[in-house]
């Protein structure tokens, strides 16, 4: 038996909650959208957000889900346009946590320790050579961010992997800080911060600036405090510390995973994503509970165990001790960006479920990154982000045949020929 | 107005040059050619062009002259404007860059140029009677570009000492840089990487436009406001785009100068209204440092979607033939190495186009000068000929 | 017509099928054009009759054999196709870091699938020189190869066409420790010449006995004019014939040159200026003027298309230069046909269109040269090897997008 089976089968029951007749949102439309209204028919719809339907329709406008549910149930108005995919799978787009294949290969700014000025949003590079690749392994939303070479890289932007402008396919920028706790971003040139000590100490007091800076304009926002001066250096920290972003902090092993719960998020208060994760940081799963912290573990996926020897798949270890938010990511260039369900498929070889790691591509990042309201499930009024697969994503066997990203198709397997 | 103005800048010089040029030198000619672009409308064909001291004084199929005056017959020849390189590193002494720092606006090209330097002869023999000679792009903002003649009088030549503002939107300034290994050097500091590029400016921009103590703070403001071209090598489209969203946060508009990858995205640069100096052109090998794919027809789909082109980096007369034979129309191919550069370096009262007041830079082709081979009968600068060929295309060699 | 068209295409796939087995009789006819046979006056609206890959006739009023193929070139202008006389650029790598490597050939490194044959067929290029490059003292042998072709068995016209051998000294060497150290590979090479009867030769000296005898060519490069001498002496002293393959600063041996009477390849850079040092005068030295003056017969290299270039890594265009400065058109033409095809040795099959010569034949949309011209189709042996309607990479250049 194929995975497709115990993933697909078991859930025929059709659920009705999908609202089937809910009212057609008006979404307000751009004056020149050429984006055709379509209707999608699909075998069987896996929505990551409730139970799979099968026999289903999508409709979408305007680059919106408009509507989602059994096909017996949606009425397709005359002037959409019919996409018949009866015998395939739908899925939401996945989404890449920790990627640097977003535009030019600029990562690193060496000579700073902490670099909150720069941003990486500059360099998108829109459907780039490997984002057409990505999108063909099924992933329309990447996390693009600084790399790991200084202790604050920067800031990074959240975009889709499709065509357009970058305006267009940008989802978010200022999208998330990056920060690095140890072993890449080591000074060995007498600076403070060739330890761990050091390195946090410097964060710390980056960190403590920004916040400072913050305060000063939140005050004199609701009217407390006098009109700070402003400074580009650090205007970004703004919605960092009014946590509307995150911080993705490059981060394994336990020692470190404990500096970044009692530094980054009980102390600065801060939105924390673990990315990586690896090692034995997994023993840290009930502080990360406690504070309901994500984890996008990998690209390495396993540990084997020195005191017992045993090979320990590192995703099934935090999903067994009761992380919620948790998926994979690839460090794309590390592991190539359209292998990401790979990662996932590894992870349920090493114990994960399958269920919990098709959520662990899609929806659980879009949490962790605050995006679930446009993206990582297919449900009313988010982005039509779409996949049409042979089969469970899951199974290496399987592929992706179709892709539509904000309501438009952007590669199709009948007219690209196959990319991946 | 515009034209009155360089009437009476035209007659200013025709005066003044009346003590400076060499006696042996006849004042006034009448250049009969069987086609005449002036680049202000139509080819005459034929056409005269009336020059006195350095200066032309008229222009049309058929010009009225003092009845003394020396008339010479080109019989078959063109006549066109000089050509004008409107980003050029001939003739910097000592280098093209200043590698102590990353931001100096204030340091301009003017003060070293070597007026000797063999490439000015060599751009002035395929042509180029001016170049708007540039810092290098080793620094995030470079300094400032003068426009110069490439033959002629030392205090004819120069002709617009504070140029254009040059900008380094691009890799460029963070190759030279390290970190980490020597905290002493100087070598040590941003940029080491694009994003350090970006944020150098946008840190400058920021002191300059509010202004915040900053080094030539005035002088990035004023070229922000408009008080001189700002000129951007920018040639990806990311350092394109980069280029398109600094434009709007400080409110300038920018000039692109490479642009090897605008092509890519013509319709937002001519949205935006960003004219592109493109160039150097290929036709094999990568171009430019990032070794972008040379596209052969990047004029001519940057001119159909109707943004502003000149052609630059040496060679013109070659990058305007080959522009030419991929797909830019004649006329703009002729206007990307006269008229449009000589607009965007706001010299256009000055040169660029054969008109009365302007200067008497002018190009004389055995033939049709877009064809291979078709060789430059002589070139014109300020009322003098340099260059004189034989017929066939030999050449004598000719100290200046 | 249509139906002719559709032929056309026929006959297009079969060849995309067959290529490299020689075919049975197959006839092809392009008429209508203006022919440059570059064996006499132009032709106008003349024919070429092709057979088995060669010319049958060329002439204004030819009978078209019924089953031939017709190409209409009615507007066109057709011509031989063009010959490169010295490059590497087919090669996966142009030197080996041997110095002295005479037993080697440039066929074992010939990669048909390089982006240097599209080049070259949408160039009008159909036949080439594959030459080691110049930074080895004997770099090995060269073969004269046709730009048609998916495999270089199928494409080599002269196998053995000749060694290559530099001037130019290695890395820190001198040159009188370099031409020493060639004299001796000479020298022993004659004897063995003179020995022959004592039994086979050592093969891995069996190429350099050859060109000593004045079997095969030596391709001689001279990187500076005090090469040239030395060059003409060797060839004098060791029998060579020799081909000069010339730096840009040879022209100032334009005059040593002309007395050897033997015709040369100019470097890619046709046009430069010098400064004297000591006068500070700048001077514009154009090679094909000099050379021309001093009566020298050359023909042209190209540079290589790996380097950012403006026009001189297309050998058309070297020959417009050359008009540019004052060479007749015919002559320039010649100089990218029939002389390097002499020069080569393999002028009996290319160079010109003439029955009995390999049928290698390129259409253009106009007078070569001109800067709205084309090339349209490109013929080796027969067959159509290159149509500009279907190239795609062209296209791309053009257009800037895949298509």
């Amino acid at each position: 038996m194929t995975r497709r089976s115990t993933l697909g089968i078991r859930n025929l029951t059709i659920a009705a909650f999908f609202g089937c007749l809910v009212a057609v949102q008006a979404a307000a439309a751009p004056p020149k959208d050429d984006r055709p209204p379509l209707a999608i028919l699909v075998g069987k719809i896996l929505t990551c957000a409730g139970e799979p339907v099968t026999n289903g329709t999508i409709l979408i406008k305007a680059g919106k889900i408009e509507a989602l549910g059994l096909r017996s149930e949606i009425t397709i108005p005359p002037e959409y346009q019919v996409i018949d995919q009866s015998s395939r799978f739908a899925m939401p787009g996945l989404i890449e946590a920790h990627s640097h294949v977003g535009g030019s290969g600029d990562l690193n700014e060496m000579v700073y320790q902490t670099n909150p000025e720069l941003r990486n949003w500059d360099q998108v590079i829109p459907h780039n050579e490997r984002l057409k690749v990505a999108l063909a392994g099924g992933v329309t939303t990447i996390c693009f961010i600084p790399g790991s070479g200084t202790n604050m890289g920067g800031f990074g932007a959240l975009m889709k992997t499709g065509p357009g402008a970058p305006e267009d396919v940008i989802l978010r920028a200022p999208g998330v800080l990056k920060i690095a706790q140890a072993g890449n971003p080591e000074r060995r040139g007498g600076e403070t911060g060739s330890g761990r000590m050091g390195m946090n100490y410097v964060v710390r007091q980056q960190l403590a600036e920004g916040r400072e800076y913050v305060e000063k304009w939140d005050a004199f926002e609701d009217g407390s405090g006098p009109e700070p001066d402003l400074d580009l250096r650090l205007e970004n920290f703004k919605p960092l510390f009014r946590r509307e972003i995150p911080v993705v902090v490059h981060t394994q092993q336990y020692q470190v995973i404990q500096s970044t719960i009692r530094m980054l998020h009980d102390e600065m208060k801060l939105k924390v994503v673990i990315d990586h994760g690896t090692f034995d940081s997994y023993k840290l799963t009930d502080e990360l509970v406690r504070r309901n912290i994500p984890v996008m573990a990998g690209p390495r996926g396993f540990l084997r165990d020195r005191d017992t020897g045993l090979l320990m798949g590192i995703v099934s270890e935090y999903d067994r001790r009761g992380i919620s938010i948790l998926g994979v990511n690839t460090d794309a260039p590390v592991i190539p960006q359209e292998e990401l369900f790979f990662q996932a498929s590894m992870a349920v070889r090493y114990g994960w479920s399958e269920e919990r790691a098709i959520l662990g591509l899609t929806i659980q990042v879009a949490k962790a990154l605050m995006i679930e309201d446009r993206v990582g499930s297919l449900e009313v009024g988010k982005d039509a982000d779409i996949l049409i697969t042979t089969g469970s994503i899951l199974d290496p066997r399987h592929y992706v045949t179709q892709v539509f990203v904000d309501g438009r198709s952007v590669y199709d397997v009948k007219k690209d020929r196959r990319r991946f | 107005m515009k034209l009155a103005f360089s009437i009476f800048w035209g007659a200013l010089f025709a005066v003044l040059a009346f003590f400076w040029t060499d006696s042996s030198q006849a004042r006034s000619i009448l250049y009969k050619a069987a086609i005449v672009h002036t680049m202000t409308g139509n080819p005459l064909q034929p056409g005269e062009v009336f020059v006195q001291d350095g200066k032309i004084v008229a222009v049309g199929k058929s010009v009225v002259v003092p009845s003394d005056t020396k008339v010479v017959d080109l019989g078959d020849v063109t006549l066109l404007p000089g050509f004008i390189d409107a980003y050029s590193q001939v003739g910097l002494a000592g280098g093209s860059d200043e590698s102590t720092r990353e931001v100096t606006p204030g340091f301009s090209t003017a003060n070293v140029i070597d007026w000797k330097d063999v490439n000015f002869r060599e751009a002035l023999a395929e042509g180029t009677t001016t170049l708007a000679a540039s810092p290098g792009t080793q620094n995030v903002i470079a300094g400032i570009s003068c426009v110069i003649k490439t033959a002629g009088t030392a205090s004819m030549r120069m002709i617009q000492s504070d140029g254009a503002l040059l900008l380094s939107l691009c890799s460029d300034p963070a190759q030279g840089n390290r970190s980490r290994s020597r905290p002493d050097s100087i070598y040590i500091r941003q940029p080491t990487n694009r994003m350090g590029v970006v944020w150098i400016l946008r840190s400058a921009f920021d002191h300059a436009s509010r202004n915040l103590p900053f080094e030539s703070g005035a002088m990035i403001r004023e070229s922000l406001q408009g008080k001189r071209p700002v000129f951007s090598v920018s040639r990806t489209t990311y350092d394109l785009n980069s280029l398109l969203a600094l434009g709007e946060e400080f409110s300038f508009s920018p000039v692109a100068v490479g642009g090897h990858e605008a092509y890519k995205m013509a319709p937002r640069l001519s949205k935006a209204k960003v004219p592109v100096i493109l160039g150097p052109l290929s036709t094999g090998g990568g171009q430019g440092p990032e070794e972008t794919e040379p596209i052969w027809n990047q004029a001519g789909i940057l001119s159909r979607a109707g943004v502003e082109l000149a052609l630059a980096g040496g060679n013109l007369l070659t990058q305007a033939r080959f522009a030419h034979r991929f797909g830019l129309t004649r006329e703009l191919a002729l206007k990307a190495v006269t008229r449009q550069p000589a607009e965007l370096l706001r010299v256009a009262d000055r040169i660029g186009s054969l008109a009365p007041g302007l200067d008497a830079d002018l190009v004389a082709f055995d033939g049709d000068p877009l064809e291979f081979t078709t060789a430059i009968r002589w070139v014109m600068v300020d009322g003098i000929i340099y260059e004189q060929q034989e017929e066939g295309g030999s050449n004598e060699e000719n100290d200046l | 017509m249509k139906k002719t068209t559709f032929r056309l295409m026929l006959r297009g796939a079969c060849f995309l099928l067959w290529v490299g087995s020689s075919l049975g009789a197959q006839e092809l006819a392009i008429k209508g054009g203006r022919i440059l046979t570059m064996a006499g006056e132009p032709i106008d609206g003349g024919t070429v009759l092709i057979r088995d890959g060669k010319i049958t006739a060329v002439g204004e009023k030819l009978d078209i054999p019924i089953d031939a193929m017709v190409i209409d070139a009615t507007g066109k202008t057709i011509m031989p196709g063009f010959v490169e006389s010295h490059s590497s650029a087919a090669m996966s790598q142009s030197n080996e870091t041997n110095p002295n490597v005479p037993y080697l050939t440039v066929m074992d490194s010939i990669d048909p699938m390089r982006a240097y044959f599209h080049d070259a067929r949408s160039n009008g290029v159909t036949t080439v020189a594959v030459v080691p490059g110049n930074a080895t003292m004997i770099g090995g042998q060269g073969a004269v190869i046709k730009t048609g072709g998916t495999f270089v068995e199928d494409m080599v016209l002269m196998r053995n066409a000749g060694v290559k051998i530099s001037l130019k000294p290695l890395n820190e060497a001198s040159r009188m420790g370099h031409l020493a150290a060639l004299r001796l590979e000479l020298d022993q090479a004659k004897k063995l010449l003179d020995d022959e009867d004592d039994g086979p030769p050592d093969p891995k000296k069996e190429a350099l006995v050859s060109m000593v005898g004045g079997k095969i060519p030596a391709f001689i490069y001279c990187e500076s004019a005090m090469d040239v001498a030395p060059a003409l002496q060797l060839a004098a002293d060791y029998d060579l014939k020799s081909i000069l393959v010339l730096g840009r600063k040879c022209y100032l041996a334009a005059s040593e040159i002309a007395e050897s009477g033997q015709p040369v390849i100019l470097d890619s850079t046709l046009v430069f200026w010098e400064t004297d040092p000591r006068t500070g005068s700048d001077k514009k030295i154009v090679l094909t003027k000099i050379f021309q003056e001093a009566g020298v017969p050359f023909t042209f290299q190209v540079a290589a298309s790996t380097t950012s270039t403006l026009g001189n890594n297309f050998l058309w265009y070297q020959a417009a230069c050359a008009v540019k400065y004052g060479m007749p058109v015919q002559k320039a033409l010649e100089a990218i046909t029939l002389l390097p095809a002499r020069i080569l040795g393999v002028d009996k099959f290319v160079g010109s269109l003439e029955p009995g010569k390999d049928a290698d034949i390129v259409i253009l949309t106009g007078d070569p040269l001109l800067l709205d011209t084309w090339v349209e189709t490109t013929i080796v042996g027969g067959k159509v090897v290159y149509e500009r309607g279907k190239d795609r990479k062209l296209k791309r250049l053009l257009n800037g997008v895949n298509q």
